[in-house]
C-alpha cells in the first residue's frame, strides 16, 4: 500500500513540478530560492499525502502548502535576512521582452511578501477574492486591499507618472 | 505599461515563461524527510520511546486560534513531551464522560451540551451520490458551503470547513471501514489504501455519549456508532490546542449522520464499461443545492479509474498547458491534453464549453503496479471518455440524480 501511495505522491509531483516553480519563482523572483521553496512545499506534501490524496482540490491544496510556506518563510529570521534585490538576474537571454520583464520583476521585488502573494494568486493562479482569502487564511477584505496595494506599489515602479498627485 | 488588474495579469505570465534553469527539486529527498517527519510526530506525540520524547519535548507548535466568538485567541505554546503513555478502555460501547485523561481537559460534556441526534445505524457502504453526514453546527467565521469542499465515498464522507486560521475537516466512516489496534485506528478510504492514524494521546469528552479521544494528529475521534467512526481534524499538527477542544467537541456532537438528499450532478454520462459504478464524487455542501463537483467511476479493482469534472468557468482556475501537453478538439472545441510520465493517466481539460469547464482524468494503468486496469483500454482515452459526457446546463433545476446510464 505504502509503495503505492509513494509512486502516486511521485506521479502527482512530477507532473505539476513545472507550474509549483513558476508559482514559486514569482513569489520568490530567483529560481534558486524558488526550488527551495518547492523543495520545503513537496516535503510538507508528502508529510499529508494520505490526507491530501482526499482533498477534492488537490492543485489547490498545494499551492497553498506553498504559498502559506513562502510567507511563514518571509517571516522567519532566514527569510529577513535574505535581500532579494541582491540576486543576479536569471532570465533568458533571447527574451525579446527582456527588459520589460526586468523591470515587471524589480517592481514586485519592493512589493511586500504578503502583497505579492495576493498578486499571484489573483493574477497568476487566477483565483477570485474568496479563493485567495482561502490560501492566505484571512478575510477577503485583506485580500481586496492588498491586491490595491500591491498594484499600486508595482505602478509606482511601471508607470512613474501614476504619482500621488496623479490626477485621474 | 498599465498595470490594472488584465495588464498584471500578462505581466506575470511573461515573468513566469521566463526560461528555467534545471530544477532542483529532488522528489526522493522530499519522501525521506516527509516520512521521517512523519514517524517523528507519531513515535514522539505517542510517548513511546523515551529517546523520541526526550526529543519532541524540545519541539514547539505555535498555534493561532480562533475562538468561537470570531475573536483571536492569543497564540497557546503547547509541549507534546508532556504526554505519557496513557491506556485506553475498550471502545465497543458507549461509556460515560471521563475525566480520567492525562490530557484532555474535561471542558464540556458534549452529550449534554447539545442535544445531539440519536445514535445513528450506519451502512457497512455508503452511497457516493447520497452523502452520508455533515455538519450540523461551526464556531462563527467558518463555512462549509465551499465549492467542491466536500467529498464521499463508499467507505466515508468528508467535508471542510474552512475559517480564518484553522480549516476544520471531517470523515465519517462506514461501519467496518476502521479497525482500532491498541491507541491507532486505522481506516480504509476506498482507493486501496487504509490509512493508519496517529495514536490516541487521551481520551476526550464522551460525544453524543460515544466514545471519544484525542490523537495525535490534531484530531478529535469518536466511535459515533458501534465499529464506526469519525474524526475531526483541526489544520494543525501535533496535539489540539486546548483553547479548540470544546469547540471541537461541540462540532463533532453536532454532526447529523443519515442524510438523505442525494446530489445533483451538471452531467450524465454514457458508455462506461459494465461493472464500472459511481464509487466517489466531491460536491458542495450548500444548504441550497447539494451539488456535485466530480464523479469517480471504475472497477472494483481500481474504482478511481475515472473522474469527471465540470464546473462553472468563471469559478475555476481555467486549462493551463505544461510542457508536454498537446492541443486536442472534442465536439469542436479545442481542450489541452496531458498525460502523466509514467503514461498510465491522462488528464483532459476544456474551458468554457457553454460557460463550463471540463475535465477527465483517465487511469489507464493503476498507480504502483502498472497493471491495465480492464476496461480502461476501450475507451478511447481521455477525449474519448468526454465524448460520452452529457451537459445539462448551469441550472442545478436541470441536473440529475443520476449521473450514470
Amino acid at each position: 500500500m505504502s509503495e503505492r501511495r509513494d509512486a502516486e505522491y511521485v506521479e502527482y509531483v512530477e507532473s505539476r513540478l513545472t507550474w509549483l516553480r513558476r508559482v514559486a519563482y514569482l513569489l520568490c523572483q530567483d529560481w534558486h530560492s524558488a526550488d527551495d521553496l518547492v523543495q520545503v512545499a513537496v516535503t510538507r506534501l508528502f508529510t499529508h499525502w494520505p490526507r491530501a490524496q482526499r482533498v477534492e482540490n488537490l492543485d489547490g491544496y498545494v499551492r497553498t502548502i506553498l504559498v502559506r510556506a513562502f510567507l511563514g518563510e518571509r517571516r522567519s529570521a532566514w527569510g529577513r535576512r535574505v535581500v532579494l534585490a541582491g540576486s543576479p538576474p536569471e532570465l533568458a537571454a533571447a527574451s525579446a521582452d527582456r527588459d520589460a520583464v526586468l523591470d515587471v520583476r524589480d517592481a514586485l521585488l519592493i512589493v511586500p511578501p504578503r502583497q505579492r502573494a495576493t498578486l499571484v494568486l489573483r493574477f497568476y493562479c487566477d483565483l477570485d477574492v474568496d479563493q485567495a482569502a482561502a490560501a492566505l487564511g484571512c478575510s477577503a477584505g485583506t485580500v481586496k486591499s492588498q491586491t490595491a496595494k500591491g498594484l499600486a506599489t508595482m505602478r509606482r515602479v511601471l508607470e512613474p507618472s501614476a504619482g500621488p498627485g496623479r490626477e485621474w | 505599461m498599465i498595470v490594472d488588474e488584465n495588464g498584471a495579469r500578462t505581466l506575470f505570465r511573461n515573468l513566469a515563461d521566463t526560461e528555467a534553469p534545471p530544477a532542483r527539486v529532488d522528489i526522493g529527498r522530499a519522501i525521506v524527510q516527509g516520512r521521517r517527519s512523519r514517524r517523528l510526530r507519531r513515535t514522539g506525540a505517542g510517548g513511546s520511546t523515551l529517546a523520541i520524547g526526550a526529543l519532541v519535548g524540545v519541539i514547539f507548535t505555535q498555534f493561532v486560534v480562533t475562538a468561537p466568538t470570531g475573536t483571536a485567541v492569543p497564540s497557546a505554546r503547547m509541549s507534546e513531551s508532556s504526554t505519557t503513555s496513557p491506556t485506553f478502555p475498550s471502545s465497543t460501547s458507549p461509556m460515560p464522560h471521563s475525566t480520567t485523561s492525562p490530557i484532555a481537559s474535561p471542558i464540556v460534556s458534549s452529550s449534554t451540551s447539545t442535544g445531539g441526534p440519536p445514535l445513528a445505524t450506519p451502512p457497512h457502504a455508503f452511497n457516493p451520490l447520497v452523502p452520508y453526514a455533515s455538519f450540523g453546527w461551526l464556531p462563527q467565521g467558518y463555512a462549509a458551503a465551499l465549492p467542491g469542499g466536500a467529498a464521499t465515498s463508499v467507505d466515508s464522507t468528508s467535508m471542510t470547513a474552512e475559517g480564518h486560521n484553522n480549516d476544520l475537516w471531517l470523515h465519517v466512516m462506514a461501519t467496518g471501514a476502521c479497525t482500532r489496534s491498541g491507541s491507532v485506528l486505522n481506516c480504509y478510504y476506498g482507493t486501496g489504501d487504509r490509512s493508519s492514524g496517529a495514536p490516541f494521546t487521551g481520551q476526550a469528552p464522551a460525544v453524543n455519549g460515544r466514545p471519544a479521544y484525542w490523537d495525535s494528529f490534531c484530531e478529535l475521534v469518536w466511535e459515533y456508532a458501534p465499529d464506526a467512526w469519525a474524526s475531526l481534524h483541526l489544520g494543525c499538527q501535533g496535539a489540539v490546542p486546548e483553547s479548540m477542544r470544546s469547540v471541537m467537541s461541540k462540532v463533532a456532537a453536532g454532526v447529523t449522520y443519515a442524510d438523505s438528499t442525494a446530489l445533483r450532478v451538471p452531467f450524465w454520462v454514457s458508455g462506461l464499461p459494465v461493472g464500472w459504478p459511481v464509487s466517489a464524487t466531491t460536491f458542495t455542501d450548500s444548504p441550497s443545492v447539494l451539488s456535485a463537483a466530480s464523479v469517480t467511476f471504475g472497477p472494483p479493482v481500481y474504482p478511481a479509474a475515472v473522474t469527471i469534472s465540470v464546473t462553472s468557468s468563471s469559478a475555476g482556475p481555467g486549462c493551463s498547458f505544461m510542457p508536454g501537453s498537446r492541443y486536442v478538439t472534442v465536439d469542436g472545441v479545442r481542450g489541452i491534453l496531458q498525460a502523466t510520465p509514467t503514461g498510465y493517466a491522462e488528464l483532459l481539460c476544456v474551458n468554457n464549453v457553454n460557460g463550463q469547464q471540463i475535465t477527465v482524468n483517465l487511469q489507464e494503468r493503476i498507480p504502483g503496479t502498472g497493471a491495465p486496469v480492464p476496461g480502461a483500454a476501450g475507451l478511447g482515452g481521455a477525449v474519448g471518455v468526454a465524448s460520452m459526457i452529457h451537459l445539462l446546463g448551469a441550472d442545478p433545476a436541470g441536473w440529475t440524480t443520476n449521473p450514470l446510464r
